[in-house]
């Protein structure tokens, strides 16, 4: 929505009144109040705004005071915003649009040069790759904005805030919001948001509220739920919790772990969830998930035979009953043997020797044992055995047998494949496996839907080709997963001439908003510009709200940025650079510093350095959509 | 610019005039009494699209005057630079019949073939340069920063053998700099982009002699003023202590930065040096051109 700014503060947006709030108004408003000392929570809200050298100004610009007429938007589904609303008078309505695409973005090379693109096709591979990649400056898939199903409408009213999930994620707004009647809104940024629900009276209730609401709206949101019936998802989104990163329930935000019992499904609502598994190099990155993908499904996998390695006695049949080879096992006389033989037999060392499962395969070690053991009939000291081994200590002689378990394997002995955690700022739906199960029992179309999903997951996950094993790597370790819109330059290509640097300075009042370095991907430069990350860290704890986005993906950084040099010291990546003001206003204390980023040149139909780089060098893509491991081995 | 299968349409669209007007040019050959000639209507045709031609890819330097401008991507307009530039040369040599005629017409051919061999150099250092570039110097840098770059080096490199053999008085620039970023550093505590750096050591030590020496003669003149030589080899101080390990590997790999960083300096000269010739003489090709036209018109 256009702003219009007036000296006085009032501002107009598509001819509504509104007007900045102060200090003074938010304490006045009965919402606000802290439910054990007014004094506390003007304190902590003016602590959020300490880092001002002056007074606190008379309007903070954190927070506006709006009015709707009855049909009024108050907010659109798709749109990008970096505030959430609460309602003070009237009653509005959410609604989850039905199968719709999200808004155009602006800087959009493709839909600017097309015909030019299509003439002059430059890549041979890693574009169009896949039916659902993301093109340049589109909506991520990663944020959800329409569903099959919709879930009905929520009525909102005096008390209820809503779009915290945009505020805090970043993420498109996820519903239309519509005033059903003359509605008072005061839109607020993230610093009075953080505010009210750390030490407001209603905190705990805006935190349920938004629990609650995360939680429907991805079980409605999600593929793999689409066949239950409307009670059937209520009972679940009961049964549901959410899990964030500040949840007390998680350590090192690690959510689940490899070989622990199966017994969640989760849901990712936000933020990017690493898979992987442990193995003798060390970690193995499978994945990354991001918004509206699932894991922990093992759980829902069919029933299907497991097997077991089992440790018999054949030459004494009724010696012990078998022991699987699970771990470790020590063969021997002493007590604390698993598999213990008979004291008198003084032949056998107290600790004779030692199964033990490492770097996936099953040794046997002999432990400096008195008169040896035999594999196969052949003496050893350490040797990998398999099934159908024949081992002897002494007059005793043991045969490795697989055995089939039980077809039917019991909900406990069903484990994560890989342990799942929590990358940066996340949030997952927890709904326990035996929820769900019941829903499968009832829901034979659920049944089918839900193992298609797991099974496809298994698949997806386990049998990646080591190929791709490299670039997931490299996404990971450079952040890229995290990254919606990344300028990247071909190096085979680039002169190095600088034209996409001039053009940025050129485009930007001689200032440039990135760098020609940075890491490397293969050929390619990752440059020093903003990503437009699905979590931009830059944008947490600004204390007068000027970075943020408005209606679109690109961040931007208004002229009310007081060069605190909190963004710039968040950003990851050191994207965010401080320029001194060219003509400082002369006032005590005023700012002669403000913060700059890439803005993908908003304003212009596609980003000026892509524009004029005259080798075909500088592209602006995702790169988890664009790079293929191709890019990552070409090094 | 890299050529590759992009140009393909480019390329054909150029062979396909360039053999039309080789047929045209066998025709006028071979039906002209005298010879081919640059007055005759043919001739006069080859000219003016050929002058046209050349006019359109000099137009590329002033498409990069205004970057901003939405008339077609710097991309687009270097291929016309190219492929019109070198269908420009088949054009100006069938309008001069391949002779040099007079003075001015043949100042002007020898700037025409110097502009277009230079232009053609130009275009093959373009093919493997970047390519050898990224490959030979993973430490690479903007252009404009490496001189910076180095003196951050050198001062790096002093920080790390002061810790270890103790303050150096020959190093002043560094101790200079060094006192600067911690004025710095007191003056704006919340610039986050500096680092703790480490003292001098005070105690003495078996190697600090021996390092200090070795710093001076070899460590610090090579990041000072390089040269093509190899870095300085460390390995037998990181042999004889090995308690300094990572310090001293660090310092070896300053030196190879910096060794990497030369060689992009002439790299980047390589890539670009040609520029110097081909930009001036395409001018005063313009100029020289401007006047040939006048002094064929009155003539």
């Amino acid at each position: 929505m256009p702003v219009h700014r007036h000296e006085t503060g009032v501002v107009r947006t598509d001819g509504l009144t509104g007007r900045w709030l102060s200090l003074e108004d938010l304490g006045k408003l009965e919402f606000f109040r802290s439910g054990k000392s007014t004094t506390k929570f003007r304190a902590r809200l003016n602590a959020n705004f300490e880092l001002t050298a002056e007074p606190p100004q008379p309007w903070l610009k954190a927070a506006v005071w709006r009015e709707y007429e009855p049909g009024d938007v108050i907010c659109e589904a798709g749109g990008y915003g970096s505030t959430a609303f609460l309602i003070v008078e009237g009653s509005a309505s959410a609604s989850i649009p039905e199968n719709t695409s999200p808004p155009p973005v602006p800087g959009r090379t493709r839909s600017a040069l097309t015909r030019l693109q299509r003439m002059f096709r430059r890549r041979t591979h890693g574009t169009d790759s896949a039916p659902d990649a993301v093109a340049v400056g589109e909506v991520s898939a990663y944020a959800t904005v329409s569903c099959d199903r919709p879930p009905m409408p929520a009525m909102l009213g005096p008390g209820d805030v809503f779009g915290i999930d945009t505020c805090i994620n970043f993420y498109p707004r996820e519903a239309t919001v519509r005033a059903q009647e003359r509605c008072v809104v005061v839109e607020m940024l993230r610093s009075v948001l953080d505010t009210i629900r750390l030490a407001g009276a209603a905190s705990g209730g805006i935190a349920a509220a938004y629990a609650a609401a995360a939680i429907h709206n991805q079980l409605s949101l999600s593929s793999i739920f689409r066949d239950l019936t409307g009670e059937q998802l209520e009972r679940l989104a009961q049964h549901a919790e959410l899990l964030t990163n500040d949840s007390d329930a998680l350590r090192d935000d690690v959510i689940c772990r490899e070989g622990h019992p199966a017994d969640a499904v989760y849901l990712v609502r936000a933020g990017t969830i690493k898979i992987s598994q442990q193995k003798a190099g060390g970690e193995l990155i499978f994945s990354y998930l991001g918004r509206g993908t699932a894991f922990g499904l093992e759980a829902l996998l069919p029933g299907r035979e497991s097997t077991a390695l089992m440790l018999r006695c054949t030459s004494h049949p009724t010696l012990m009953p078998d022991v699987e080879i699970d771990g470790s096992v020590t063969l021997g006389r002493s007590a604390d043997c698993e598999a213990r033989l008979p004291k008198e037999a003084r032949a056998v060392s107290r600790r004779h020797c030692r199964f033990q499962v490492r770097d996936e395969d099953l040794y046997l070690a002999d432990l400096d044992s008195d008169n040896g053991t035999l594999l196969n009939g052949e003496p050893i000291r350490e040797a990998i055995v398999v099934a159908g081994d024949v081992i002897t200590i002494v007059d005793y002689t043991f045969e490795l047998k697989r055995v089939v378990r039980d077809a039917t394997t019991a909900l406990d002995a069903r484990r994560h494949g890989a342990t799942a955690t929590g990358l940066d700022s996340f949030e997952v739906v927890r709904i326990p496996t035996a929820e769900v199960l019941r829903a499968t029992a009832e829901n034979e179309r659920f049944r089918a839907s839900a193992r298609a999903a797991a099974g496809a997951l298994a698949v997806a996950a386990w049998q990646r080709p080591a190929s791709e094993q490299g670039l997931i790597d490299d996404l990971v370790r450079l952040n890229l997963y995290n990254s919606q819109n990344v300028l990247l330059i071909d190096l085979d290509r680039c002169t190095r001439c600088d034209e996409c640097v001039k053009a940025c300075a050129t485009a930007h009042d001689g200032v440039a908003r990135f760098t020609r370095d940075g890491p490397r991907l293969g050929s390619y430069l990752v440059t020093m510009a903003c990503r437009s990350c699905t979590d931009p860290k830059c944008m947490i704890g600004c204390p007068v709200g000027s970075i943020r986005r408005n209606d679109s993906l690109e961040i931007h950084i208004e002229n009310w940025c007081i060069g605190c040099e909190r963004c710039a010291s968040q950003c990851p990546f050191g994207n965010i650079n401080m320029v001194e003001l060219a003509a400082p206003v002369p006032r005590p204390a005023a700012p002669t510093l403000r913060a700059t980023v890439c803005d993908l040149c908003a304003g212009f139909d596609g980003p000026n350095c892509v524009y004029a780089c005259p080798h075909d060098a500088a592209i602006r893509v995702n790169p988890a959509a664009f790079l293929s491991p191709e890019d990552a081995r070409s090094r | 610019m890299r050529i590759n299968a992009d140009h393909a349409r480019w390329a054909v669209a150029t062979a396909a005039v360039t053999a039309a007007t080789t047929a045209f040019y066998a025709y006028e050959v071979s039906s002209s009494p005298h010879g081919p000639s640059g007055g005759s209507v043919l001739g006069l045709t080859f000219g003016i699209t050929g002058t046209i031609c050349m006019v359109l890819a000099g137009l590329l330097a002033a498409r990069k005057k205004v970057v901003t401008w939405r008339i077609g991507s710097a991309a687009l307009w270097t291929k016309m630079h190219l492929w019109f530039g070198a269908l420009a040369v088949p054009l100006i040599l069938f309008h001069s019949g391949f002779r040099l005629g007079g003075p001015l017409s043949a100042t002007l051919m020898v700037l025409f073939c110097i502009v277009t061999m230079s232009g053609v150099v130009g275009v093959i250092l373009q093919q493997f340069i970047p390519a050898l570039m990224t490959a030979r110097v993973p430490s690479e840098t903007v252009r404009g920063q490496i001189d910076y770059v180095l003196a951050g080096l050198a001062v790096d490199a002093y920080e790390l053998v002061s810790s270890i053999a103790g303050v150096i008085p020959e190093a002043a620039e560094e101790q200079a700099r060094l006192a600067a970023e911690d004025e710095l550093q007191t003056k704006r505590p919340s610039y986050w982009k500096q680092t703790a750096r480490q003292r001098p050591a005070t105690e003495p030590n078996a190697l600090g002699v021996e390092l200090q020496a070795f710093y001076l003669a070899e460590v610090r003149p090579y990041l000072r003023t390089g040269g093509r030589t190899a870095p300085p080899d460390l390995r037998r101080f990181i042999v004889e202590a090995p308690e300094f390990r990572g310090k001293l590997e660090r310092v070896q790999n300053i030196c190879e930065e910096a060794r990497q960083l030369r060689v992009q300096v002439r790299l980047h000269a390589l890539l670009h040096d040609w520029l110097f010739l081909h930009v001036p003489l395409s001018f005063a090709l313009f100029v020289l051109t401007a006047f040939h036209i006048y002094f064929a018109l009155q003539y």
